[in-house]
């Protein structure tokens, strides 16, 4: 998957670059981009590398203005001289008309070693056109001439120079290209780069006058091209030429001196053909996509700059190393342009990762914190409503859910009812009592809403509201004389409403999600909402937060004290009992690590309790510890300290193997107050004590008795006296042991055997299948009839104690039953009222012989000293009641039978 | 004379705080002829002993006002420390054995005792 979508985005790429370097070529064909291009070439220049050499092919000769009035005498003395130390060809940019025809006859014989430049003139009636000087035509027949064209400026900067020159329909060859050798190659480009090094200062120059004083030495002449011409004055134009220096401002024939230098030396600027530069911005523009494809956002800007960068350095030392001007601007305006589409596309494809991380991440979390198993289908939703119908005895039940662009409700499950009860006029969600019901944001009451309500129900509609939006209602009917408190009843539903409107919401979820995975065009496009991924992860997090709050809460109140550290043994989190507790032996939890605290709880050398702790981080065991809170001497604890593992995930992720490299999350630590515990202990042994005491001393006695009844000298008198003292002995150890276990009765009521929510009824239903194949229910003949509820509340109770609670009640009764009668078995539920929780009343009662109702009280009180072997089950069963906060109470009457209740609190 | 008859005219006092047993016992050293004095606690005892010695002394350690042992330990320094004692207890206790036995000439029975052991037992006590 992760490839495709690489190909995908390659292959994106590709197709920007070309689009955008086809683009920008084309925009550059119109010349778009030139004046950037010459900027840039300036930029160049001022940094070209390398030594500069001074000009060894060139001489200028430069000519004050005054050479213009000058005779042709001085002229002609002036060729004379240069044309005498040989030079390669002199090239008169300038010449007087009063010197030319002397200077035609003079220079005849040194054809094709002097060279005319031409210049250009306004044409006398169409001013924008221009022509060729006039010369009289024995000249321009007898000297070789050249046209001297203006170099093409941009924003005023010349920087090359033509090498012909199209004059009406003739092609006249440029001055320069003319002297550099005519006709060119081939490959020659019709407009050149000129260089201008580092400027006039290495152009060799000498003036007129100085010629004229025999200044001319042979080093500057032979061999060289000797250009005459002009030389600087206020009235002539300059032109600005781009040099190693900057901006510098040139004569036209310093110009022409640089261009001719330039072509002699071949040192020019080779412009690309079109074609060449379309090739070159394609490849640079691929190059810079494929690079660029892999890296992320974040390195994808740096490296941007850095390619564009790269690319100016590349040009710049392609245009002095291989004097090719490779296009710059073209390239850097493609780039920026896929820089954006680029930047667009990651930040497109971040949000959509981002999107699934979105829509993974909550389905997760809705996974664990509202399994979908429970869910998937409409199960939930009968459980949902018997729940309801059970806590709150409703008449009648409806959940309904909007119906999305049809302003209608949709019956979700009803109960007694359904959307039948509702009249066709007022089931638009978007009239009242809907809308009126939404803005009383809880139960609203309404008339009539169900029909063919009984007087007494009074009828309700409830919002189902989640993250502001309302997805469904819940009406139902209620009997007002069932209504104990109005108040807690409505907060009570408020509460209610909140938990089925986040099931309501699951539910959309789930059918939106099965319409969008049913869409072919989805399926097609990937559509997939931003904004719905983030209600469901917004949803998703609020279960999360919920549920962490319910944990958080838990491990607050629990009863026990508890702290927990870090795998590290930083304190993470401490519960409200811990808290108080350190509060009160003056401890700071908050700046004790765990080998610190069992320390300082249990006394216990640092170097054994840090072994303990090694034992539990690296066996993964537990320990305990008898503990004191310093400063709270009288009071005993138990330290248990115990690792907590992570539990196992099917797939962990990579953040989880690379954050949580350990299987253990933590040290628990939980301080259990055994002060009642040591109470008892130590009142069992106290007792033991005393009764071994009381016991030895009254054996003594009676072994006495015994040894002088048997003595034959004992006289009549005081062999009585012995037996009463034997029988009073016997007595008193009766007493004895009858008070010790009253005693332990008293102070341990079986509150160890613990209470749990059970289901009682079932527990009775299968104690009764049990107890109908015993052989007394048969031999005598005795029915069962049991009149039992098909449901019931769960009840508190040791679940094997209540079983054995039962039989032994049933048993009793069997043993005291006539033959062929009846034992009654019922069951009844009273509903929790106000603050008074529900409790079950389980009845058995027989038709047998009874005992007088005096006695039958006497031998069920739990203190009773009287023996009956009968009456120990039922004892044992009232004092089991009573340790689950039951009760259980019985009546007998002679020949009328027995009737125990057994009376257990509902849970919760 | 036999060990039957060792106790014969022995003059003893028998310290119990249970009068049931108290009675018992007296009526038991009756009938082996021996002079006895019955005292309820420690107290008493030290009341007797003031008017004269007897030959041995048959004790509880349990007992009000004064306990067996610090009866002993009196007896010890202010009237004789080679006077028998046999002490009767219905308690189990390692170190208070070993304190009663340093105090000499004392032994120990624990409850319950039958009387034929409890006077052969004091017998020895009067021969050692």
């Amino acid at each position: 998957m992760r490839k495709m979508q690489q190909n995908d985005a390659q292959y994106y790429g590709i197709m920007a670059a070309l689009l955008a370097g086809v683009l920008v070529w084309g925009v550059g064909l119109f010349g778009f981009f030139q004046h950037a291009d010459a900027f840039l070439h300036d930029v160049l220049v001022r940094f070209s590398f390398g030594k500069e050499k001074s000009v060894k092919l060139l001489t200028l000769v430069e000519l004050n203005p005054q050479w213009a009035e000058r005779s042709p005498v001085q002229w002609l003395d002036m060729v004379d001289r240069i044309l005498e130390l040989q030079p390669k060809q002199v090239v008169l940019t300038v010449l007087p008309p009063q010197v030319a025809p002397l200077m035609a006859t003079r220079t005849a014989p040194f054809k094709g070693k002097v060279v005319l430049g031409r210049a250009l003139q306004a044409h006398p009636t169409i001013p924008e056109q221009q022509i060729l000087e006039p010369w009289p035509s024995t000249i321009s027949t007898v000297i070789e001439w050249a046209v001297m064209a203006p170099p093409p400026r941009f924003w005023g900067v010349a920087r090359s120079q033509q090498r012909t020159l199209v004059l009406g329909d003739a092609v006249l060859p440029v001055l320069e290209a003319y002297a550099a050798g005519w006709p060119p190659g081939a490959d020659s480009e019709p407009i050149y780069g000129v260089h201008f090094g580092s400027g006039v200062s290495t152009l060799p120059r000498i003036s007129g006058e100085h010629l004229l004083s025999g200044g001319l030495i042979p080093e500057l002449v032979t061999g060289r091209t000797i250009l005459v011409g002009y030389g600087w004055d206020s009235r002539f134009a300059t032109m600005t030429v781009p040099t190693r220096n900057g901006y510098e401002d040139i004569t036209l024939l310093q110009f022409q001196g640089f261009a001719l230098n330039t072509l002699l030396t071949g040192q020019s600027v080779h412009p690309l053909q079109n074609g060449v530069r379309l090739a070159v911005v394609l490849f640079v523009l691929l190059l810079f996509t494929l690079m660029s494809q892999p890296l992320e956002l974040r390195t994808f800007i740096p490296f941007f700059l850095v390619f564009q960068t790269g690319w100016f350095m590349m040009a710049w030392a392609v245009l002095f190393g291989f004097g090719w001007a490779v296009p710059i601007t073209e390239p850097i305006a493609a780039m920026i342009v896929l820089f954006f589409v680029f930047v667009r596309r990651k930040i497109s494809a971040g949000h959509l990762a981002l999107q699934r991380l979105l829509l993974k991440a909550s389905g997760e979390i809705r996974e664990r914190v509202a399994p979908t198993s429970f869910l998937e289908t409409d199960t939930p939703w009968p459980y949902v409503i018997h729940m309801v119908d059970q806590v709150f005895a409703m008449t009648r039940i409806l959940f309904l859910e909007r119906v999305v662009k049809d302003h209608r409700v949709r019956e979700i499950i009803a109960l007694r009812c359904s959307l039948e009860d509702i009249q066709e006029m007022r089931r638009d969600y978007e009239r009242t009592p809907y809308t009126t019901a939404i803005l009383e944001q809880g139960p609203l009451v309404v008339q009539k809403y169900l029909k063919d309500g009984q007087d007494s129900e009074r009828q309700y509609l409830v919002p189902l509201v989640t993250n502001g939006q309302v997805l469904g209602f819940w009406a139902f009917g209620m009997d007002v004389n069932q209504m104990d408190s109005e108040e807690n009843f409505l907060k009570a539903i408020k509460s209610y409403a909140k938990e089925i409107s986040g099931l309501l919401h699951l539910r959309l979820v789930r059918e939106e999600r099965k319409a969008l995975e049913q869409a072919s065009w989805n399926r097609l496009i990937r559509f997939e909402d931003v904004a719905s991924a983030q209600r469901n992860l917004e949803y998703s997090v609020q279960l999360l937060e919920s549920r962490l709050n319910r944990l958080d809460a838990i491990f607050t109140s629990m009863e026990t004290a508890a702290i927990l550290y870090d795998p590290f043994g930083r304190m993470v989190q401490i519960n409200a009992r811990m808290s108080e507790w350190t509060q009160l032996a003056g401890m700071a939890p908050f700046q004790m690590a765990a080998a610190d605290m069992i320390i300082a709880l249990s006394s216990v050398a640092g170097i054994k309790v840090r072994g303990l702790l090694r034992s539990v981080v690296l066996d993964n065991r537990s320990f305990s510890l008898p503990a004191r809170l310093p400063g709270v001497q009288e009071r005993d604890f138990l330290l248990l300290v115990r690792p907590i593992q992570r539990a196992e995930t099917k797939s962990p992720s990579d953040l989880e193997r690379d954050v949580l490299p350990f299987q253990l999350e933590g040290v628990l630590l939980e301080l259990q107050d055994i002060s009642g515990m040591r109470q008892l202990h130590t009142l069992k042994e106290k007792l033991a004590g005393q009764l071994n005491y009381q016991l030895r001393n009254d054996m003594e006695s009676i072994l006495a008795a015994c040894s002088l009844m048997g003595h034959k000298n004992i006289p009549a008198a005081r062999r009585d006296r012995v037996a009463t003292i034997i029988h009073e002995k016997v007595n008193a150890i009766i007493q004895a042991v009858g008070s010790a276990q009253n005693l332990l009765e008293q102070h341990m009521p079986l509150g160890f055997a613990g209470e749990y929510p059970v289901q009682g009824l079932e527990i009775l239903k299968n104690v009764l299948s049990s107890f109908m194949a015993l052989p007394i229910i048969h031999g005598r003949g005795i029915q069962i009839a049991a009149h039992l509820p098909e449901l019931a509340s769960l009840v508190l109770a040791a679940p094997g104690e209540l079983q054995d609670l039962f039989m032994v009640l049933l048993t009793h009764l069997a043993q005291d039953a006539g033959h062929h009668t009846t034992i009654t078995v019922r069951a009844r539920e009273e509903p929790r009222t106000g603050e008074n929780s529900g409790v079950i009343h389980f009845d058995f009662s027989n038709e047998g012989y009874g005992v007088p109702a005096e006695r039958f009280q006497r031998l069920m009180e739990a203190s009773s000293s009287e023996l009956d072997e009968t009456f120990q089950g039922p004892q044992r069963a009232a004092r089991l009641a009573r340790s689950w906060n039951g009760l259980l109470t019985g009546t007998s009457e002679v020949g009328m039978g027995t009737r125990f209740t057994l009376t257990l609190r509902i849970y919760p | 004379m036999t060990m039957q008859d060792l106790l014969a005219g022995k003059k003893v006092l028998l310290v119990e705080d249970d009068s049931a047993l108290q009675e018992l016992l007296l009526i038991s050293f009756e009938l082996e002829e021996m002079d006895v004095l019955g005292a309820s606690d420690g107290e008493e005892a030290i009341a007797l002993l003031q008017k004269g010695h007897p030959d041995l002394i048959v004790m509880d350690l349990m007992m009000p006002k004064m306990d067996g042992f610090l009866f002993l330990r009196w007896l010890r320094r202010e009237i004789r420390v080679d006077l028998p004692v046999l002490v009767l207890s219905a308690v189990r206790d390692t170190q208070l054995t070993d304190e009663l036995l340093a105090l000499g000439r004392v032994r120990l029975l624990t409850k319950p005792v039958n009387i034929p052991d409890l006077l052969t037992a004091m017998r020895q006590l009067l021969v050692v």
